[in-house]
Formats: C-alpha cells, sequence, structure tokens
C-alpha cells in the first residue's frame, strides 16, 4: 500500500508531512525548505511556476502571480472577504459562473480550487520525490472556522491534485494531535492559538487514553497574519507619502515589493528591536527616481498592531466560555502559526493564562504533523487514537420571516444527526423551499447559504397544520446532508449539500485533463 | 442475547402494512399504535426497535404478533428492491450478523448488542452507576469512543454497521453531554426516579447484563466522591435539546386539546386521530395514554357505524364490491361482532366473491356464537360452493340439530345427497 501524507494547505505557506517508522516527520522541498509558499504564477512564456519559483519572480510579475488564494476559496464572489480581496490583491478577480472568484492570469481564469489543486499537487510532488515512491492518499488540513462550501473545495483540489482526501480536518485539531503524539496518557484541557497567515482559531480540547475530545472552536475569518503585515505596509505607504508626497496605492510592483518588505521587517522585529526598511527606486517622477528608507521600532510595530492582537483575545474568551471552562481549566497553551513568534501575541497569551505557552513544537510544522498522525491513525489496524471533532458553525434552514432555525448548534461532536418537526405558512401550500443556511446569526440572511431544495406533494391543509421533518445529518467527514420528510405522506427529499463555488466532476476532470498537459511541458 | 443463527445476510427485514388493513380498526394500546404509525414500509425492524416510547423487546413482541396476526408482513430488501420476498414470523431475528464484513463477527454482535439497548437509561448506555462522577463518565464516554466510533472502522466494508455505528456514537454523546450537564442531569434524575426507578444510592451494582467497558466497571467499582463541582460544559448542548423537548410538548398539548374539542362534539375518530399524534410528541404523558384508549374505542365505534351505512348504500346500488370492502373495514373495528361476521360471509358467498374469506368470517361468526344455528347452517353453504362437501355436511347438520325448521339447511344437506338428520328422526323407529 502506498503511504499517505498529512499536507497543512496554509493561506502563505504550506507544509507536507509523513509518519515514517512511526516517526512523524517534515519532508523538506527540493530546495530543502520544510515549508513552500502557496503560490502560484503564470510566467510571461506561458510557465506555470509554483512555491518558491513563483514568490521570485513575484515583483517583477505581480499581476500574474497569485497569493493568499485560500481567503477565496469556497467564498462567494459578492462576500465581503472577496471584496477586501478586489482592493488589495494585484492579481485580477472575476466572477465566475456559480457566483464564486476566479483568478484570470493571462488568457485563462483559474478556478480557487484549481489554485488549490496547483499547490497541493506541488506538495505531493515534494513527498513523493523524498520517499521515491507514488502519494495517492493524503489528509488535509483548514481552519476550524471553515464552513461546508469552503471544506467542499478544498476536498475537489485535493481530486484535482490526483490525490483521494481520507479527510478534511481542522489545523488545530491537528496541531493538538501532534502535541499529543507520544506523550504518556495522562487527562490534560489544551488551548491551541492558531494565528496563521491569514486565519486565526481558537479550540479547546480534552486528550487522554488515546482519545482526543474537541470541547470547542472558534474562529475569525477576518484575521491573520497577513492583516499584521497590511498595517505595516500602510504605515509604510503613509510615511513615504508624507516625505515624498506620492502615493504608491496604485503602483502594483511597488504594492508587491512594499508587501515582502514589511513581512520581512515584521520577522525581524520578532528578534530584534528595531529594522530598517529600504526600497530603492520604488517610484520616479519629473525629479527623478525616489527611494524609500524607513526605520521601524518593535514599539511602532506593537502599537499599529495592538488592537489586532486583542482581538484575538476575544475570539479566545469566546471559546472558552462555548467549552464552559474558564482559564484555570487550562492544562497547557500551544500556539501554532507564524504569527505567533511574535513576542507582543506570547505576551498576551502569556498574561491572560497566567502560564508561559508551551515550547517545542514548531509552530509552521505542527500542523502538517497532526495531519500525517491522524492518517496514520485512520489506517492503522489497531487504532490507538480516536479524534472527537466538532462541527464549527451551526447549521439550520431559513424560516418564515427570514429567521434561522438551527438545528445544529455549533460545537457538536461528529457525526450527528438531528431532526426537527416544521410546518407550512399559508394554506393549502403544497410544496416548501429548504433553504439549508450555516453560521451564527439569527437572521437567515446573515449567514452562509449552502444550498436548497424543494419538497413537494405536501397534502392540501390549512396552513400550520402539515407535519413537515428535517434531518440534519454531518458524517465524520464534515459533509452535510440534508432530507425533509412530509410525516402525512412519507414523502421525502434529500441532498446531499452541494454548495456553491464546488466543482462537478466534469469540472474536476476537465482541470486535471488541462493540468496533465502541463506537466508534460514541464519535462520538456 | 437476541442474535438469530447468524446466517450471512446484509439483507434489511423491512415490515410493512398489509394491504387493506386499517390501522384504526385495531385493538392497541397507545404505544402498539405509536409503533404501528412508524411502520412505514421504508424502516427497517431494527430501527423501528429504537424508535423510543416502545421498549425494543416490546416492538420485537408486537411486530411478531402482527406478522403472525397478518396485520403485517415483513419484506427483506435485498440490494436489488425487485427481488424482495416475504417471510414468515418465524425468521424474525435470523440474519444481522455477516461474516463477509470487514468487521469480526464478535463485533458485529456487541454492535446489535449496544444497539438494542439504545433505549436504555442514559447512565446505563455509558455503563456507569447511575451517580457516576464526571471523571468516570468521561473514561466510560472515552473508552466507548475507542470502540464503537466510526472511524475505527475507516475504510472497511461496514455493510450495514456504518449506519448503525453512527446512531450508536450519537447516542453515546449524548448520553454523556445530558449527564455531564448538571441542568439536564437534575432532569434525567427527576424522570428516572418518576419511572420508578430507585434512588441512586441505592443503585450501586449495574445489572449483568448491562456491558460496559472494563475500565469503567473497575473505575466505578471504587468510585471516589464526587470531584468539586465544575462550570457546565457546552450549556448549549442541553438548552437545545431541552427546547426541542419542550416545543415537541407543546405541540402534543396542542394535538390533545384539538382531540378534546372533536371529543366533546363527538366526533370521535378525529379525536382519537389527534390524541394519538399527541402521544406521538409525547409519548411519555399517561393523560393522553388514558384518553387515547377511551377515545379510540369510540372511534371504532363511529367507524364502524360508518362503514356499515356505507355498506347499505351500496348493497342498495347492487355495488356488491364496495359493500363487500366495508364490510371488511367494519369487521376490522369489531372482530367480534358475529351478526356481522354473518352478513358478510353470506354476501361473499351470495356473489360469488372470496370464498376463503366467506369461510373465514363464517367461522369466526359460530365460533363466537356457535348456539345460533344460522351460522352454521352459513358455514355449511360455504363449504358447500367450494366443494368441501363433508365438511358442508357436518355444519348443516349441526345446524339442524339446533334448528330442525331451518328449511333451508334441509334443502342443501339434500342437495349434497347426505340424509338430513331431521328426516332421519322423523322415519326413525327407536
Amino acid at each position: 500500500m502506498s503511504r499517505v501524507i498529512g499536507i497543512d494547505l496554509g493561506t502563505t505557506n504550506s507544509c507536507v508531512a509523513v509518519v515514517d517508522n512511526g516517526q512523524p516527520v517534515v519532508i523538506p522541498n527540493t530546495g530543502g525548505y520544510k515549508t513552500t509558499p502557496s503560490m502560484f504564477a503564470l510566467a510571461d512564456d506561458g510557465k506555470r511556476l509554483v512555491g518558491h519559483l513563483a514568490k521570485r519572480q513575484a515583483i517583477t510579475n505581480a499581476r500574474n502571480t497569485v497569493y493568499a488564494s485560500k481567503r477565496l476559496i469556497g467564498r462567494r464572489f459578492d462576500s465581503p472577504e472577496v471584496r477586501r480581496a478586489l482592493e488589495l490583491c494585484p492579481y485580477e478577480i472575476v466572477e465566475g459562473p456559480n457566483e464564486d472568484p476566479r483568478i484570470r492570469l493571462g488568457e485563462k481564469v483559474f478556478t480557487c480550487p484549481e489554485i488549490a489543486g496547483i499547490i497541493l499537487r506541488e506538495m505531493k510532488r515534494v513527498a513523493q520525490e523524498h520517499l521515491g515512491e507514488p502519494v495517492r492518499e493524503a489528509v488535509i488540513t483548514v481552519p476550524a472556522h471553515f464552513n461546508d462550501a469552503q471544506r467542499q473545495c478544498t476536498k475537489d483540489a485535493g481530486k484535482i491534485a490526483g490525490l483521494e482526501v481520507l479527510r478534511i480536518i481542522n489545523e488545530p485539531t491537528a496541531a493538538a494531535l501532534a502535541y499529543g503524539f507520544g506523550r504518556k496518557p495522562s487527562d490534560e484541557t489544551v488551548l491551541v492559538y492558531d494565528l496563521g497567515g491569514g486565519t486565526f482559531d481558537v479550540s479547546i480540547l480534552e486528550m487522554g487514553d488515546g482519545v482526543l475530545e474537541v470541547l470547542a472552536t472558534a474562529g475569525d475569518t477576518f484575521l491573520g497574519g497577513e492583516d499584521f503585515d497590511r498595517r505595516v505596509v500602510n504605515h509604510l505607504l503613509e510615511t513615504f507619502e508624507a516625505a515624498e508626497g506620492i502615493d504608491l496605492r496604485s503602483e502594483p510592483m511597488a504594492l508587491q515589493r512594499l508587501k515582502d518588505a514589511a513581512e520581512k521587517a515584521k520577522c525581524d522585529l520578532s528578534q530584534s528591536l528595531q529594522t530598517e526598511v529600504n526600497l530603492p527606486f520604488i517610484a520616479s517622477d519629473a525629479n527623478g527616481p525616489r527611494h524609500l528608507s524607513v526605520v521601524l521600532s518593535r514599539e511602532k510595530l506593537e502599537e499599529i498592531v495592538a488592537d489586532i492582537v486583542d482581538r484575538t483575545m476575544e475570539t479566545v474568551k469566546l471559546c472558552l466560555s462555548d467549552a464552559g471552562i474558564s482559564q484555570q481549566d487550562v492544562d497547557q497553551v500551544i500556539l501554532v502559526g507564524g504569527q505567533t513568534r511574535m513576542p507582543l501575541v506570547q505576551e498576551r497569551v502569556a498574561d491572560f493564562f497566567g502560564k508561559r505557552p508551551h515550547k517545542g513544537v514548531n509552530p509552521d510544522e505542527v500542523v502538517a504533523i497532526g495531519a500525517a498522525i491522524q492518517a496514520e491513525a485512520l489506517l492503522s489496524e489497531d487504532q490507538k487514537l480516536v479524534l472527537l471533532d466538532v462541527t464549527p458553525l451551526s447549521l439550520g434552514i431559513a424560516t418564515y420571516g427570514g429567521h434561522f432555525a438551527k438545528l445544529i448548534e455549533r460545537n457538536t461532536t461528529l457525526p450527528v444527526r438531528r431532526a426537527h418537526v416544521f410546518t407550512t405558512t399559508r394554506d393549502n401550500q403544497t410544496a416548501v423551499k429548504i433553504r439549508v443556511l450555516q453560521g451564527e446569526s439569527d437572521t437567515a440572511e446573515e449567514n452562509d447559504l449552502l444550498g436548497e431544495f424543494i419538497l413537494s406533494g405536501i397534502r392540501e391543509a390549512r396552513k400550520g397544520e402539515p407535519e413537515i421533518e428535517v434531518s440534519f445529518d454531518i458524517d465524520t467527514n464534515g459533509i452535510v446532508s440534508v432530507s425533509a420528510r412530509d410525516l402525512a405522506t412519507g414523502r421525502e427529499q434529500s441532498i446531499t449539500v452541494n454548495a456553491t463555488g464546488t466543482l462537478s466532476d466534469e469540472e474536476i476532470q476537465k482541470i486535471i485533463d488541462d493540468n496533465e498537459l502541463y506537466e508534460i511541458q514541464f519535462k520538456e | 442475547m437476541r442474535l438469530g443463527n447468524g446466517s450471512a445476510t446484509q439483507q434489511e427485514r423491512i415490515p410493512h402494512l398489509r394491504p387493506g388493513v386499517d390501522p384504526a380498526g385495531l385493538s392497541l394500546t397507545p404505544a402498539e399504535g405509536y409503533l404501528l404509525s412508524r411502520i412505514d414500509g421504508t424502516t427497517p425492524w431494527t430501527l423501528l426497535r429504537s424508535i423510543g416510547g416502545i421498549g425494543p423487546d416490546e416492538v420485537d413482541r408486537c411486530l411478531e404478533r402482527w406478522v403472525a396476526e397478518g396485520v403485517v408482513t415483513v419484506v427483506v430488501s435485498a440490494a436489488a428492491p425487485g427481488a424482495a420476498a416475504v417471510l414468515d414470523s418465524s425468521h424474525a431475528r435470523s440474519g444481522d450478523t455477516d461474516p463477509s464484513l470487514d468487521i469480526p463477527v464478535e463485533v458485529q454482535l456487541r454492535i446489535l448488542d449496544f444497539e438494542a439497548r439504545l433505549e436504555s437509561p442514559y447512565h446505563e448506555i455509558l455503563g456507569v452507576a447511575r451517580d457516576a462522577d464526571r471523571k468516570i463518565l468521561r473514561k466510560a464516554y472515552f473508552a466507548l469512543s475507542r470502540e464503537l466510533h466510526p472511524d475505527r472502522f475507516f475504510r472497511r466494508n461496514t455493510g450495514s454497521f456504518g449506519k448503525r455505528l453512527e446512531r450508536i456514537f450519537g447516542k453515546i454523546v449524548e448520553a454523556y453531554e445530558l449527564l455531564s450537564d448538571p441542568t439536564a442531569r437534575a432532569e434525567i434524575e427527576r424522570s428516572l426516579a418518576a419511572a420508578g426507578g430507585s434512588t441512586p444510592s441505592a443503585e450501586t451494582v449495574q445489572p449483568a447484563e448491562t456491558a460496559q467497558p472494563a475500565e469503567a466497571a473497575a473505575e466505578a467499582a471504587q468510585q471516589k466522591p464526587a470531584a468539586g463541582p465544575r462550570v457546565p460544559r457546552r450549556p448549549h448542548v442541553f438548552s437545545l435539546h431541552s427546547r426541542v423537548l419542550r416545543d415537541r410538548k407543546a405541540r402534543a398539548k396542542r394535538f390533545f386539546e384539538a382531540g378534546m374539542a372533536s371529543h366533546a362534539a363527538g366526533r370521535w375518530v378525529e379525536a382519537a386521530g389527534s390524541v394519538r399524534l399527541a402521544i406521538a410528541f409525547d409519548p411519555w404523558n399517561a393523560i393522553y395514554k388514558e384518553h387515547f384508549v377511551a377515545v379510540q374505542r369510540r372511534a371504532q365505534d363511529e367507524r364502524a357505524q360508518r362503514l356499515l351505512k356505507e355498506a347499505e348504500s351500496a348493497l342498495e346500488l347492487r355495488d356488491f364490491k364496495v359493500a363487500l370492502r366495508a364490510f371488511d373495514d367494519a369487521i376490522q373495528l369489531r372482530p367480534h361482532d358475529a351478526e356481522l361476521l354473518h352478513r358478510a360471509a353470506k354476501l361473499a358467498w351470495m356473489t360469488g366473491g372470496d370464498l376463503r374469506q366467506a369461510k373465514e368470517w363464517a367461522m369466526a361468526a359460530v365460533e363466537i356464537d356457535p348456539k345460533q344455528g344460522g351460522h352454521h347452517r352459513l358455514l355449511g353453504q360455504v363449504y358447500q360452493a367450494a366443494g368441501l362437501e363433508a365438511n358442508a355436511r357436518r355444519e348443516l347438520e349441526a345446524a339442524l340439530a339446533l334448528d330442525a325448521s331451518d328449511e333451508e339447511a334441509r334443502t342443501a344437506l339434500r342437495e349434497i345427497g347426505g340424509r338430513p338428520l331431521g328426516l332421519r328422526w322423523l322415519g326413525g323407529k327407536r
């Protein structure tokens, strides 16, 4: 049987791991790096570049280089996240036929699962070269707060990469798995604080006796390390404009340089108290070329991002309250994601919990390692480890008056099945439309629409008389299916929710075929 | 152990209502009525065992009885639905395990056994004492998770056991979450006490048949004092459960009130329907059940009257088929009405209807009222029509013995060549 890998498909960087002789190890890419930038570019000569190669040419080819596409995957084109990306990204985002955001590079328009698939294929290639054998199966991680659509799109991406996705698991859960690996069985309550490039998640888990139970999970879609970068970029832009009177916001190449420099400055300031940003020839006007040179202190950085760190602590509090515990009950805090290297983040977490966070896991690699451990656990004969995960978002249906009736509350252990009886709102109504939603708002419209279907053939009756039982199933893969049944006639309608932005099997096959073509071109 | 002979099959046994059977005509307890209402021709026997409100063993007993009575037929759904076959009740429990699956047969047995106990009190599901503290609950929950979580059998051929495991695990989670929540637990404790259970401290030993994880049992045996109060875990979990429960009760109450209104207006069928729905939503309400029994009897009378009227008017129109069907339905409601049985049998016999059915009815009439010569005569006539002369002669003679002036019987007897008893008496010297 071929090996199965764990992939952390990150917003900024991706990482792949495998369990080798019972020990999980991270697989370095050909350049020797343990993480690979989640970037994809179409070069002028039509060549496709992935990872470090894509990142290296990003400055000169900003319009045709995709980064942070994870922020777009599984979302609707009119969602606030996509709108924000439209303003900020140097690459072109267009609306696809399923109201999904797509990315235009040169002549070709790519779907988000396709971009993610290209990155996953690269991770698969890294693993295959290292292992010297083909790899066909993987466990892939996603942020805990990803909804059904985002998870299904990630699964599609796996298919496009020629991987069978055994399971999609949550990033903080994977981190906890890695933390718990090889520890002697003892009961512990663990909190994972996962501040990655584009996402922020908190999960609280109980572990012991070979079982890992997720008590609660909470996340912030709008928060991640890139927000820190953006604050730094803005600071640099403002400083430059004040000094030189030139606004660089409409210069894609300048923006890309600024973005890189801001990220580097931010990282430097985790080590040192002061750093200098030097970007010669960033612009030019009638008076000749202009150079950007700004000195940035750690103090200044902490001042401009303090409110973002505060916001993460609000999510921590929400998660504790969902789990029904207080910060004293937490035995161990695990920091995950590159942004947790920032001293300010570590201090705030330590202050809040009254203890230093756990050292000893590498925040960039721990998620991929956890994914590999889960893959191994699923397939091993003597399962020594069972993961009890939860659904991160409440699920329900839209009801009369635009309300949202939750059938499965967030943080319910999977698999789960819940049913509820609903009725009609008009006399002699013979059909009802079931709109399946995911989210936390009581107002239907403010939640994500996962899908809809119609139950017809209800016997004619006065309003309020028919009894329609709607039941929700979420399996251990987190895949939602919904059925509605008229209790009087026994008539039933059901769907496996197929969310916006997911691709049909034909579409996926077409993309795979396309990519095979490029695969051949690479080797020429 | 409720398992059969272990014959290999992946088939599901699905009870169907026999066509033509009017459930309202049966005399059932509310729990049985509830069970009958769940027989929809798609829900398999095994699932019916765990519908709640009625214990799995009781479900087995009822279904077997109904199969024997011909109310219910069991259809085995094979891989192709077209290949359905009717089973008789003697196979009721065979074929639940399947050695061809990737689950050891002993584990399959454990799963089936566990599934059969899903309606037990929550602490029994977890296999802990009723007053187990949170630490013991958690230990039992983790042990059961390791044993029965669907992931344990990831990617294996699990046949029907995959769905079973999902249901079982869902119930384990429910038990653990509700027992871990002090508010929910207090409510559970109250309902157990109301159901006549002992107080938890009195119950220190587990029922022997309750299989439980070894560690949990050992832990339970040496219980430590309960850990200090802890902030309720996932309060919303219980709030959801109780909300659903409240909602169901409110609905039940509305149905019941509607039922009482119909009751007052003398619309018994309507009343029985409403109260039955009330029970479906709140199966533990004793008042509803009590009313149901009374209302149902009246409802059956009302329906039977209505059916008889229907039969009469059909007879006037000489629509014998409709009349027969109405009689048939009325008999379901009043199976002990000898006169009704007689009329139905006579009609079936005289109009060339189903003789087998006519015989059943006539026989039932004889059984109920054996002193009535007319019933014997009719049965004899039916036998005669069916060509069973020996039987016909016996019944006709019995009819004449009870009523020597029954010329119709005498004629019939003469037709089949038997010497009418009366004649022999008259002619005999003695």
